[in-house]
Formats: structure tokens, sequence, C-alpha cells
């Protein structure tokens, strides 16, 4: 028994040490450059939290990131549900439609959504062509362009814990309300939401937490009209060369995702919500 | 509960059939269940039991035939719409609500106004014994308190049928034979129609007004417990219904509603079943506690035999008696009565009146 701990310990002990050599060691570094870059002492996390500029970006994130979680949560629910409760076929077409995307860099999903949503891109030159519009939607190269890549590209990872949510659904329960009286909306309203709650709030914020992340998606959407944290911090590294500033949000980035996680692990059980 | 009195109704199979694919989990059932009874569906597993439950209950579409209640066809009709009760097999319950907002489920969706849920949420929690539970959530309960539970809330909107479906086939014994004679009692109250399922012969006799036995996707025989125990129309309900000694009878004389005929040197008197046909395999079924051994008395039957093993079950003494054609007989008899005393091996006349037996067609 012990022999067999042992030799799993010895397999996996490469694991913790690698991960404390490339990330642990290095974030050490970032985190001492935060207290004394250019000088010694608070100030970068002043600035963090008194900056005219600063304050724009962190508040920026936090609506798009919001509004990313909504959108992701409520497109994942509807596929999730017609993956689970749907007729067969349907279910085979949804598990490719969300598999598919995983094998496509960001990249590449990115700047195909450069050419469906930019002014002369296929959306606008149609809407035009059918004479819908007379002068192109700009949806690209501002909030909404990002936000539509950044929601494309999560989705699939709130599919995953709600699809398993509503697997642990008992059919039964939803038959024995349809039994009591209950027509399907109120079915779905006061029997299948609240009891998927849980995957609901584990999706929304493991969507969060990947969403303040997002470098190059928005980059690339945005075209740097609306900076989000993590290109904000790019943008102190290499190009204002302000590596206090960076690494005091890199810093603070750190703390709320750790936050969130916590609150994640405290809502569902993480084993249940992949299970 | 006067007040909780209202119409019950009747429900009607008519030629009903519910195939899978060439499966047939349901064929040809004709049966009508009367307003107000205690209706037992009582089978195998697998006989189509729940199939037939779940069609009534709107959740399964029948393949041919429909289904009326009180002469009105609703095969088609959606189950949110027939405003039956139901009670699942695992109950079913809500894990997200607690006791009292499952059971006023039904009455939000009705709309009833708020203060009328809580009063009758509050009557029916009560009257099912899980007063001071209300606030909890289903999974802080017993099984025994989640099954009163799916009770309450399956009857607390007045449904003019209530469907069960195995109810108790998960709680233990004890329990079992409690909730039963609540179950009567509630039955009782309401004066609404009951159609039970289970697969215990002893759960069906005790409670049932009509019980209607499925084998195969097919109604064997419905009739009242004392009916289908003491006149099976076949040898599958007369062995489905508990021990019976199954005896081959041959040279059979048919007269009105009566038949003599032989086994070994023996003659045999009994009452005829149904489908029994002279010419045909005849049997004599006979239950082990409508036996008694001793000096026949006028008319009786009587078979000469050996006993050739004793069981003791606490209640009564089980003899098992070797007749001289090797046909092996089983009889209860009273334990501490002179017959449980006697030894392995005695010579014994087994006897019985005419009436304790019963000829069948032997159809396996
Ligand atoms: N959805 C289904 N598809 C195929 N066969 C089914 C389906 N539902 C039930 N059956 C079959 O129908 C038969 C009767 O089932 P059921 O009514 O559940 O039996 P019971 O309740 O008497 O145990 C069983 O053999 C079962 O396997
Ligand atoms: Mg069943």
């Amino acid at each position: 028994m012990s022999n067999t701990w042992g030799r799993y310990a010895i397999l996996l002990a490469p694991l913790p040490l690698l991960l404390v050599l490339v990330y642990v060691l290095p974030f050490l570094g970032v985190a001492k450059w935060s207290f004394t870059d250019p000088e010694v002492g608070l100030g970068q996390y002043v600035r963090v939290f008194t900056d005219e500029t600063v304050r724009s970006v962190v508040i920026r994130t936090a609506r798009v990131c919001a509004i990313v979680t909504i959108a992701s949560v409520t497109l994942a629910y509807a596929i999730s549900y017609n993956w689970v409760f749907g007729p067969p076929g349907r279910q085979r077409l949804i598990e490719y439609c969300v598999l598919i995307p995983f094998w496509i860099s960001v990249l590449i999903r990115a700047f195909g959504w450069l050419i469906l949503l930019r002014n002369n891109g296929i959306i606008n030159s149609a809407l035009m062509d059918i004479g819908l519009i007379s002068r192109p939607i700009t949806m690209v190269r501002n909030e909404f362009g990002s936000i539509v890549g950044m929601t494309h590209f999560l989705v699939p990872f709130a599919v995953f814990p709600l699809a398993s949510a509503m697997r642990q659904v008992d059919a039964r329960v939803l038959q024995a309300a349809s039994g009591l009286g209950a027509g399907r909306m109120r079915i779905f309203w006061t029997v299948t939401v609240p009891m998927t709650l849980p995957g609901i709030i584990g999706a929304a914020l493991i969507v969060y937490v990947f969403a303040i992340g997002f470098f190059i998606t928005p980059a690339i959407l945005s075209g740097g009209r609306s900076v989000m944290v993590a290109e904000f911090i790019y943008l102190q590294l290499f190009q204002t060369v302000n590596w206090g500033l960076a690494s005091a949000l890199s810093v603070m980035l750190l703390v709320v995702v750790v936050l969130l996680g916590f609150v994640l692990h405290k809502v569902v059980r993480l084993d249940k919500l992949f299970g | 509960m006067a007040a909780h009195q209202h119409r019950a109704s009747q429900l009607s199979a008519v030629d009903l059939g519910k195939a899978y694919g060439s499966f047939h989990a349901l064929r040809d059932l004709n049966l009508t269940i009367r307003a107000g009874e205690f209706v037992t569906l009582l089978g195998p597993s697998g006989s189509g039991k729940t199939t037939f439950l779940m069609s009534l209950a709107g959740f399964t579409d029948p393949t041919s035939g429909r289904i009326e209640e009180d002469g009105v066809d609703i095969t088609h009709r959606p189950a949110d719409k027939r405003n039956f009760g139901m009670v699942f097999q695992g109950y079913a319950l809500f894990p997200h609500l607690s006791v009292a907002d499952n059971v006023a489920f039904p009455l939000k969706v009705r709309k009833v106004p708020s203060a009328d849920i809580a009063k009758r949420v509050d009557e029916m929690v009560k009257r099912v014994g899980l007063a001071g539970h209300a606030h909890k959530r289903p999974d802080g309960l017993s099984g025994g308190q989640q099954q009163r539970v799916a009770l309450a809330r399956a009857l607390v909107f007045d449904p003019a049928v209530l469907l069960l479906d195995e109810p108790f086939s998960a709680l233990d014994k004890s329990l079992r034979e409690g909730l039963q004679t609540e179950l009567k009692r509630v039955h009782r109250e309401t004066g609404t129609t009951f159609v039970f399922v289970t697969h215990d012969q002893s759960e069906a006799l005790a409670l049932s007004d009509q019980i209607a036995i499925f084998d195969h996707g097919r109604l064997m025989q419905i009739g009242s417990p004392r009916e289908v125990y003491l006149r099976p129309s076949s040898r599958f309900v007369a062995e489905f219904l508990g021990r019976i000694n199954l005896v081959p009878i041959t040279d059979c004389a048919f007269s009105t509603g009566r038949a003599t005929g032989r086994h070994g040197e023996a003659a045999i008197s009994a009452p005829i079943a149904e489908g029994a046909r002279q010419g045909h395999h005849l049997v004599l079924a006979v239950r082990p506690e409508h036996l008694r051994v001793g000096e026949p008395g006028a008319g009786d039957n009587a078979l000469a035999g050996t006993i050739s093993d004793k069981v003791y079950n606490g209640a009564e003494m089980n003899l098992q008696v070797v007749l001289p054609t090797g046909q092996r007989i089983v009889l209860s008899v009273p334990d501490r009565s002179e017959a449980a005393a006697l030894p392995i091996g005695s010579e014994v006349t087994v006897c019985w009146p005419v009436d304790g037996g019963y000829i069948l067609a032997d159809d396996e």
C-alpha cells in the first residue's frame, strides 16, 4: 500500500517542481518589482487604486467581462439544454459544434471574426447588398468586437459545467412537474433552472476568470481602442516600460482570480462540475 | 376531511397497446377502473405495469387503442392537462424545494391564492404526519418521510385520480405495513380513484378493491382480492398470488360449474375455471391453508399419502406429503395442532371441502 503511494509520489514529484520553477519563482520576482520599482514602497499600489487611466481600464474590464459572462452562459445554457435533453441527432450535431472550436487557434478565430465583422466584412457587405443598411455598422475595433470574440471563445467552457449539471437532473423530477400540472415554461423556470443553479454559478465564475485574463482576442478585435487589464499590463511592460505598475496590476489580478476561484470552490464542488 | 371530497374519475383502457419497435410492452388491454376504487396493477417485473400507468398519466403515448376518462377520450391529452396526481417510483421530489414548497407546487401552478395555499399545504403536511418537517429539504428526510411528501404533493390539489408506481418498494417491511394502512385511510377519506402498481402480491391483496394481474404486457385477470386468490383463471395467476398446489387431474367429467376427475386412484371434485375445457390438460389448484389432515367429512375430497418433510415458519407448520403417484403437496396447519406433531413418515389422509379447490386449464 505505502509502497504504491511511494511510487506515485515519485512519478508525480516533477509536476509541482515544474510549477514552482516556471510559475511560482518568476511570479515572486514580479511581486518583488511591484514593491521596489522604481522605488521601495506601496507607491504602485496607491496608483492602482487612484490613477484615472487604471481605474477606467479596470472598470471597462469588469464591464466587458460581465457582459461576456452573461452572453456566454446564456448561449451555453441553450446549447447544453439541447445537448442533454434534445433528440439524438441534435445531440450529435452539438457535440461537434462544441468540440471543433477547441482545435482552432485563438488567433485564427479572432481573425475570423475580424473578417466577418469589419466595415467591409461579410456581414456589413451582405446587409448593404440586401439594402437593410446604407453605411456599414462598426462592429470591430471597439468593445463590441471584443465581446463577440471573447464570448465565442468562452461558450464551450461554460457548456461543460452546465451540461454536467443538467445530466444530474433526474428526468422523473421533470416528469413529476408536468404531471402536477406545470407547462414547459414553468418547468424550465421553476425546476430546471433552480436545479442547475450550481452549474450556472460555476460556469459564470469560470468564464469570468478566463475573461479577465484575455489578451489576444480583445487586442485584435478592439484594435487597441478598448484596452482591458491584460493588454494594459502588456503596454506598461513593453511600451511605457513601467514595470512596477505592471507588476502591481498583475499581483492584483492574481488576487482577484484566486478570490473568485475560492468562491467557486465554496459554491460548487469542482468534481461535480465536470463529473 | 369532508371539505375535500370531490369527484373521482372512472378510467377505461380500450384495446390499448404500446409497442417499442416489434416488442409489445402492452397489448390489447381492455380494463375499466371504476370511480373511487382502489385498483392494483400486479405483475412480475417487466410485465407492463409502469407502461400502463405512464399511459394513464400521459407520459407514454400508446401505439394503439385509447384511454377514456368518464367516457371522454383522453389518449392524447398532455400530462399537465390531466389533473391526475402521481407518486413516482423513487418519489421524484424537487430537491431544491422544501417539503412545504414541494407540496405547494401543484397549487401554485393552479394559481390558488397564496393564503389558501398556505392553509392547504399546512393541512396536508399534518395529514401525512410531517408537521415539524415542513421547512426541510427532501435530502434531509428518511425514505418513509420522502414517500409521505410525494403522497402529500400528489393529493393536495384534489386530483380526480391518484397514480402510484411501486411507492413502497424501496422501504423496509415494517415501515411498509404502516404506510399501507395509512394509504388505505387516505383513500377512504378522499374518495379518489387510486391506481396502484406493485409486484408484491400480499401488498395487492391487503390494499385493493380490485386487482388487475399482468404478464408479458397482457391483462391476465381482474377481480376482487378474494376472487383472484380463490378463483384464479389461469395457472399463472394461481401461482403468482402465493403458494399453491397444482395436481394433475385426468378423466374429467363436467357438470354445471363443477367437474369430477381422478388423480391416481382418488376421485376429486372441484368447481371449474372459465377457460377449463373437457379433454384439455387440467390441474386441481388448492392452497396449502385450505388442506387439512384427518378424517374426511361427508363429500370432502381425500388423498392418502406419507409425510415427507416438515418446515416450521413461526406462524404455522408446513407439511409436505408424497402421494402414491409421486406428486408432492404442501399443506399448512396451525403450529401446536395434532397434525403438526405428526412425525415424518406418518401415513395421513389429506382432505378438503369440494369448494376449497379449483380446476384450471394447465396452460404451461
Ligand atoms: N422506452 C422503452 N423502450 C423499449 N422498451 C421499453 C421501454 N420502456 C419499457 N420497455 C419495456 O417494456 C416492458 C414493460 O416495462 P414496464 O412497463 O416498465 O414493466 P413493469 O413496470 O411491469 O416492471 C419491459 O420489458 C421493458 O423493458
Ligand atoms: Mg415498473
